[in-house]
């Protein structure tokens, strides 16, 4: 159904456990947030995805001394946390590690993409009964937004387990996508179309406004003046010369462009970083490809055959989120801002006929940074091929409970399904005591 | 108040002696407890992982386990007979030790001491008693079970809760029974004096909850300053009948009823899915026949726009979507839902074919329903929604907490289910089954309820017989509900597939009364039809918002809705008279004749068409930012209204008047004139902008016009 104007209902938030049984879970009123806020330490977080499940032995966790077939084709190399080493692919990493956090012991059970990467981007397994929520929707549905911009933006595009599950639909990412023509980011419709301009659009807004005077009267009589429709929203998106400057990365210096690197993924790290600046509460960067079944040198290294500089996936992850990091924390913003790598699992431990390695969840390391962790801190580890956690095992829950935490939203919160179920922001995770500052 | 506070001093008095003499009943004392003070509800220990290491069954359903975890469970530290205060299930909910749930229960009040005395005394669990009924008094009148209750504001009445037992015992409960407001702003309820009072106007509902007896009370709360007043009330229709009685008892006057032209628009976007074109306005306008309205819908039901639209309706209603085991079934079963609205079938007859479908998918037939469902579970959950009104889905991991569905009665149907080669030749197979978890072994074929099939092999058509016969399918009601929230966006019963106990319709007898005559006349969808859109409710002016008509529970406005995307582009189509193709590669037709819904066409995704495969509750995913953004700067909207070849530019070339040209654009697209405010803004817009090209002007009024919520919306 077609419901243009829609206003942003009020959140209410409900205090637990005030009367027990009186309309409990049975509220008719679908989207009900009982919270206990928290101490909020991460004020925005940017999610980049690895989707297809990057390989914890090419990156964070290298093998240097295990045997051929595990220990891969790349050499180790030395960090800035001394006795820590990483693949060689990712000097830039290497050389940042003491401002960031690695988890090289998370597990989980879940090695098909779909279903793994459900639990990771909700925190939740998988269930036929219902879609959970993400945590960008989750974090829309709770907070109350001061940015102009939406609360909750995917950039390239996103997998639909990282939208608003069973909360409305307005909770969704707003999506940035791709421009297949020109490799970059930008968001449609946001630039008038051809032959509309200010002038016109604002005629067209008091026509609009004529035709609809009543329902706009009630809306405004009946709703509290902060919360704003939709197309006022679009209007001022539209309008406003601001919001449309977040998306121009060509103010940005030549240096930063080169420094962040002209791929896609540079472009959304880029981006995200504006946004922040913008008090964009979540932002999900999605990076295709890492299901590396095959040539592991030419997909993770190389980028194309015979390439003399690499620019596969890891170096331009390596140059982008490097860059990021060091970006942020330049702008004193690293330490309210929560940057996340991980995909859905990671790799097996020994290499297949085609050069490649398959699923592989039972262990894989997962990169963190800012928003009120520790710097220069690597939590956990695997055995000796990487096969299975060796001490410190953490779940895709205990991950989703620590990032909720750090965004300020206790997993006790209460989310309500649209028959009726309360369902906790998150059922199973422990907080990560030890990753944070 | 004195009298009700000292009653309830008395009655510590007694009660509290009585726990010290008498055994304790764990099922009927001790569990009703636990569930009154919400331990066993969903988010606490009632989970389906439980809460802290300590799972109860939900809503304690299941006594038996639930003593065990209780009794046994945890070295029995739960209960600790030798010293009963040192048990942990009375440490925990007074928050002596600490209680992730918080302290609710006080020390020595009187739930507290009943676990206490059951402890005392050994913490049996003695199947003495067995429960017979519950017995609800209002005001110290026995309450009969369908009456609802006349509760005006500023008053209270007293609401007694007596448990009536095999043994011909009776015992006031009021201290252990679940009182539940589905609506907290409705109603109040005083746990200490049982006194309920209303806290607005309107509807309410009340839930009683006792072991496993639930009731539902209606509560009527009439208007008080308004005394109804009767005059636009001129009813003959069954539906209007039972409305107005209803709307009476609350004291609220109905709207009149809307403008001719309104109705037109109203009705035939919701018989044919499209609006009347000028000629058709003008035409119906100017006959001065008393009963045009009836004969026009006898005219747009025997059209075959009906039978398309319908066919549309009903197919997305059983979310139709291409299956690769068949890539023919979708269009084959099209076909066979296209005969079926044409001829007019018994929908009884439509849904017996459907649920005993067997044969080839490829071949005009109802067999390619049987890959509209994924795997056995789910086609019991779909026919339970679509067929009796219910929804099982709970029960696949727990018996439904708020329904009589076991999860017995959610395996045994999906093993029926599981007999059915979902292939492009539909057969029963007489092996395959589906695990019952509560068991661990493979499910037995059952009817919902509980019986057991008297036949072998193909059991389909007795479950088609219990579908139909059966009371507590509500096959009749159910397709009742669902036509008519097609008209007026909500159902009596809402959600449309959620026919239980705790979910009242807001007017029973109506619904009641529509199921019966359904079925007497042989389950003819268009004779149901046609009594919902010849009613004076149906008829009437709608409310200001598309919000108010769902909440409009007394009917008192006629229906508002908000218009599915594909009608909506069929709807702009015909007002911008678009040449423009609707799929991404399609030839040139209308969004309601596609007859796969999942066809690619990102102009129907971005205006959010269902693509989900249930029940199209839920639009896409599309943010509903994106698409204001869209309907802003977008092509959808924008390539139709300044294409050369489209209506706009093509009139602008004639030159007409401006004030008929407004006439003409307003007619088009709202079925209206311009009124003075309107007409006043834009001429003043054209005066001012005589510099410019005007046809920009006219232009930006059409997108404003498309845009607005008279168009927007069907009222």
């Amino acid at each position: 159904m077609l419901s243009p104007f829609v206003r942003p209902s009020r959140r209410d938030f409900l205090q637990i456990g005030s009367i027990p049984l009186l309309g409990l879970g049975l509220s008719t009123s679908h989207l009900r947030a009982s919270s206990t806020q928290n101490e909020i330490k991460a004020k925005s977080c940017i999610l980049i995805w690895l989707d297809g499940g990057p390989s914890h032995l090419e990156m964070f966790d290298p093998k240097p001394n295990a045997p051929r077939e595990v220990r891969g084709p790349f050499q180790s190399i030395s960090t800035s946390i001394p006795g820590y080493t990483v693949s060689e692919v990712m000097p830039n990493l290497a050389r940042i590690a003491d401002k960031i956090c690695v988890v090289r012991s998370v597990t989980s059970p879940l090695g098909e993409h779909n279903i793994a990467n459900h639990y990771l981007l909700t925190g939740y397994q998988p269930t036929p009964a219902l879609a959970y929520p993400s945590f960008g929707s989750v974090v829309s549905h709770v907070r109350h937004s001061e940015s102009h911009l939406p609360a909750y933006m995917a950039l390239n595009e996103y997998r639909s387990t990282a939208g608003a599950g069973f909360l409305d639909s307005k909770h969704e990412p707003f999506l940035v996508p791709r421009d297949p023509k020109t490799n970059t980011l930008s968001p449609k419709d946001l630039a008038f179309y051809p032959g509309l301009n200010e002038a016109r659009l604002r005629r067209r807004k008091e026509f609009l406004e004529t035709l609809d005077r009543q329902e706009r009267q009630l809306d405004s009589d009946r709703s509290s003046a902060s919360s704003t429709t939709a197309i006022d929203q679009a209007y001022r998106m539209t309008l406003n010369q601001e919001t449309r400057r977040a998306f121009q990365l060509e103010d940005e210096s030549p240096q930063t462009h080169t420094r962040y690197g002209d791929r896609l993924l540079g472009q959304c790290c880029l981006l995200a970083r504006r946004l922040v600046e913008r008090n964009v509460s979540f932002i999900n960067i999605h990076n295709n490809d890492w299901d590396t079944h095959a040539d592991l040198v030419l997909r993770l290294k190389e980028g194309y055959a015979g390439a003399k500089v690499g620019v596969g996936l890891i170096p331009t992850l390596d140059q982008a989120v490097s860059a990021l990091i060091e970006d942020l924390e330049a702008r004193g913003l690293l330490d309210s801002t929560l940057v996340v790598a991980m995909g859905e699992f990671g790799r097996t431990p020994k290499i297949n006929s085609t050069g490649g390695r398959d699923h592989w969840p039972r262990v894989f390391s997962v990169m963190m940074a800012g928003g009120g962790l520790k710097k220069g801190y690597v939590h956990g580890s695997s055995d000796r091929t990487g096969e299975s956690p060796l001490d410190s095992p953490v779940t895709p829950a205990d991950l989703a409970c620590t990032i909720y935490h750090l965004l300020g939203i206790s997993a006790e919160t209460t989310l309500t399904t649209s028959d009726g179920r309360p369902i906790r922001v998150n059922q199973s995770g422990h907080i990560i005591r030890e990753l944070i500052a | 108040m004195m009298r009700g506070g000292l009653a309830f001093l008395l009655y510590l008095w007694f009660g509290s002696l009585a726990f010290a003499s008498e055994p304790i009943s764990f099922d009927y004392e001790v569990l009703p407890i636990l569930t009154r003070a919400g331990c066993n509800s969903g988010s606490c220990h009632g989970a389906a992982v439980g809460r802290g290491g300590f799972h109860l069954s939900l809503w304690g359903s299941n006594p038996r386990d639930d003593y065990a975890a209780i009794v046994r469970e945890f070295e029995g530290r739960r209960v600790d007979v030798a010293h009963p205060t040192a048990s942990l299930i009375l440490k925990k909910p007074t928050g002596a030790i600490d209680h992730e749930g918080g302290a609710i229960l006080d020390e020595n009040s009187v739930p507290w001491k009943i676990l206490h005395a059951w402890i005392e005394q050994g913490a049996q669990r003695r199947r003495n008693l067995q429960l017979k009924e519950i017995e609800i008094s209002w005001n110290q009148q026995i309450l009969p079970a369908t009456s609802p209750i006349t509760l005006p504001l500023q008053t209270r009445g007293t609401l007694d809760v007596t448990a009536l037992f095999l043994s011909t015992e009776s015992k006031s409960i009021n201290h252990l029974v679940a009182i539940q407001i589905p609506d907290p702003s409705s109603l109040k309820f005083d746990t200490t004096t049982q006194q309920l009072s209303a806290l607005r106007p309107g509807i309410h509902t009340l839930i009683v909850r006792y072991c496993d007896r639930i009731q539902t009370l209606q509560i009527l709360t009439p208007n008080t300053h308004s005394p109804s007043d009767t005059s636009n009330v001129t009813a003959s229709n069954t539906i209007d009948y039972w409305l107005d009685q209803r709307r009476e008892a609350l004291r609220q006057t109905a709207a009149p009823l809307a403008p001719e032209a309104s109705q037109l628009r109203r009705v035939m976007l919701d018989l044919i899915g499209r609006a009347p074109t000028p000629q058709e306005l003008s035409d119906y306008l100017t006959d001065s026949n008393p009963d045009k309205y009836q004969i026009n819908i006898d005219r747009l039901i025997s059209s075959p726009e009906y039978v398309r639209f319908w066919t549309y309706r009903w197919t997305r209603i059983f979310g139709l979507r291409p299956n690769s085991n068949a890539p023919q079934g979708l269009h084959s079963f099209y076909q066979w839902m296209q005969a079926q609205i044409a001829d007019g079938t018994a929908w009884d007859q439509v849904a017996r074919e459907m649920i005993t479908a067997t044969g080839d998918t490829h071949q005009q037939s109802p067999a390619f329903f049987m890959l509209l469902a994924n795997d056995p579970r789910q086609q019991a959950e779909q026919f339970s929604r679509w067929f009796i009104g219910a929804r099982l889905e709970c029960a696949n991991c727990h018996d439904h907490p708020l329904d009589r569905w076991k999860q017995d009665d959610y395996h045994g149907l999906a093993a029926v289910f599981a007999r059915i080669d979902r292939k492009q030749m539909v057969r029963w197979l007489d092996r395959g089954a589906v695990t019952n978890p509560r068991t661990g072994l493979p499910a037995i074929p059952q009817l919902p309820g509980g019986s057991r099939f008297s036949s072998s092999g193909d059991v389909r058509g007795e479950l088609v017989q219990w579908m139909l016969e059966h009371p507590d399918s509500l096959f009749a009601k159910t397709i009742v509900n669902r036509v008519w929230s097609q008209f007026f966006g909500r159902g009596l019963v809402e959600p449309v597939d959620d026919m239980r106990l705790t979910n009242p319709a807001t007017h029973p007898q109506l619904l009641e009364s529509l199921a019966e005559s359904f079925k007497s006349h042989q389950y003819d969808l268009q004779y149901l039809i046609r009594q919902v859109v010849l009613s004076d409710a149906y008829r009437r002016q709608s409310p200001a918002t598309t919000a108010d008509s769902r909440s409009d529970l007394t009917y008192n406005f006629g229906p508002r809705k908000s218009l599915p995307a594909d009608v909506l582009l069929d709807l702009i189509d015909d007002a911008t008279g678009s040449q423009l193709p609707i799929a991404d590669a399609s030839t040139r037709d209308r969004a309601v004749a596609l007859e796969d819904p999942t066809t690619p066409s990102s102009t129907l995704d971005t205006l959010g068409r269902c693509v989900r495969s249930e029940t199209c509750a839920t639009p896409s995913a599309t943010s509903s930012l994106t698409l204001m953004l869209h309907w802003i700067n977008g092509e959808t909207l924008n390539d139709r209204i300044a294409n050369d070849k489209h209506w706009l530019k093509t009139m602008l070339q004639e030159n007409l008047p401006p004030a008929e040209m407004l006439e003409r654009l307003y007619i088009r697209t709202l079925c209206r004139s311009p009124n003075p405010t309107e007409q006043q803004m834009f001429l003043k817009s054209l005066a001012q902008e005589s510099n410019s090209d005007s046809s920009l002007i006219w232009e930006d009024l059409f997108w404003a016009l498309l845009s607005s919520k008279d168009f927007l919306d069907n009222r």
